[in-house]
């Protein structure tokens, strides 16, 4: 069975590239969310496989969406994906309870890689 | 604070961190276009807030202006210029169609802009936390494609806001023939601007 996947980006033209790479490679996108609240419901309703959220999104940031959610769902498998790669960052959203960190612009064996080692977990 | 005030020593670790910047967003490009981009050395400069309409209006033409502020250790503001013709050749690129294609910006043309811009400014963002130490991440970024005389307008309310000085990086990125060149405006609070030229004097000394 196919996994489910959330996405949730403010950019609708980053959730169109991860769509992308992800449909093609067997994964099901069950939602995407721009904003981090409706990421948080989403989830809630839909409970993925794997939810792949942005880092700076409007109304709740991605690493808030993520302490958020790992206080409901301590095993989530949640993947920040952000242009901002500064090294204190990416150690604040592992801290949260993000299981890995893909930063922006991708590349497509990075994302599968990062999502498969995920899964495989 | 004027530019003339800067010593040598600070303006070659200006010129170095514009060029770890303009490395990291050259690479960023090449990634997102899959293609391969080849980058001059910027011109890194410190200019009076009251230049900055000027080189904002030497673009005669539409542009898009991708704007968002700067949060965190650097308090800011950034702006990404980049001309309507380079923005269309891009966003073909970028959405792999035939070049000459995109005439328009569509919702998806200025999603795709924002993201640009975002991981651009993210990339000077990201060097400068690794070059001088200063951590900061910028907002949900907004576009606005205008002219030039418009632009300055939109944002001039925002200007009067930041420090009396501001960073000019122009870029000199080349994808085959075709010129992307891009202007980035970094404007720091007044406290930020200290912030970082001392950040760069500590990182001189202990280099």
């Amino acid at each position: 069975m196919s996994k489910k996947v959330l996405l949730a980006d403010d950019a609708s033209f980053m959730r169109m590239m991860l769509r992308n790479i992800l449909e093609p490679a067997g994964f099901t996108i069950v939602g995407e969310a721009s904003n981090g609240r409706e990421a948080i419901e989403l989830y809630k309703k839909l409970k993925p496989d794997v939810f792949i959220t942005d880092m700076i999104m409007p109304e709740i940031g991605g690493i808030d969406v993520v302490r958020e959610l790992i206080k409901e769902f301590p095993d989530a498998n949640i993947i920040i994906c952000s242009a901002i790669g500064q090294q204190t960052l990416v150690i604040e959203a592992i801290q949260a309870g993000a299981k890995d960190y893909i930063v922006k612009p991708f590349e497509q064996a990075n994302v599968l890689e990062t999502i498969n080692k995920i899964i495989e977990k | 604070m004027q530019n003339e005030k800067l010593t040598d020593m600070q303006r070659d670790a200006l010129k170095e961190l514009g060029n770890i910047g303009a490395g990291s967003a050259a690479t960023a490009l090449s990634q997102l276009l899959g293609k391969d981009i080849k980058l001059n050395v910027p011109d890194v400069t410190i200019i009076p807030i009251e230049k900055v309409n000027e080189k904002i209006a030497k673009h005669q033409q539409i542009i898009a202006a991708v704007y968002l502020r700067i949060y965190g250790e650097i308090q800011a503001r950034a702006l990404l210029i980049l001309p309507q013709d380079k923005i269309f050749y891009i966003i073909d690129l970028l959405m792999k169609k035939k070049l000459g294609t995109t005439r328009e910006f569509g919702e998806n043309e200025q999603s795709a802009i924002k993201e640009i811009g975002n991981i651009i400014i993210s990339s000077y963002l990201n060097a400068l936390a690794k070059f001088i130490g200063l951590n900061s991440v910028p907002s949900v970024p907004a576009l606005a494609v205008d002219m030039a005389d418009a632009i300055i307008q939109t944002i001039s309310a925002e200007l009067a806001e930041v420090g009396p000085d501001a960073f000019l990086i122009e870029n000199e990125m080349v994808e085959k023939e075709t010129d992307l060149s891009t202007t980035l405006l970094i404007l720091p609070e007044m406290t930020s601007m200290k912030k970082i030229l001392k950040a760069l004097n500590d990182t001189i000394k202990g280099s």
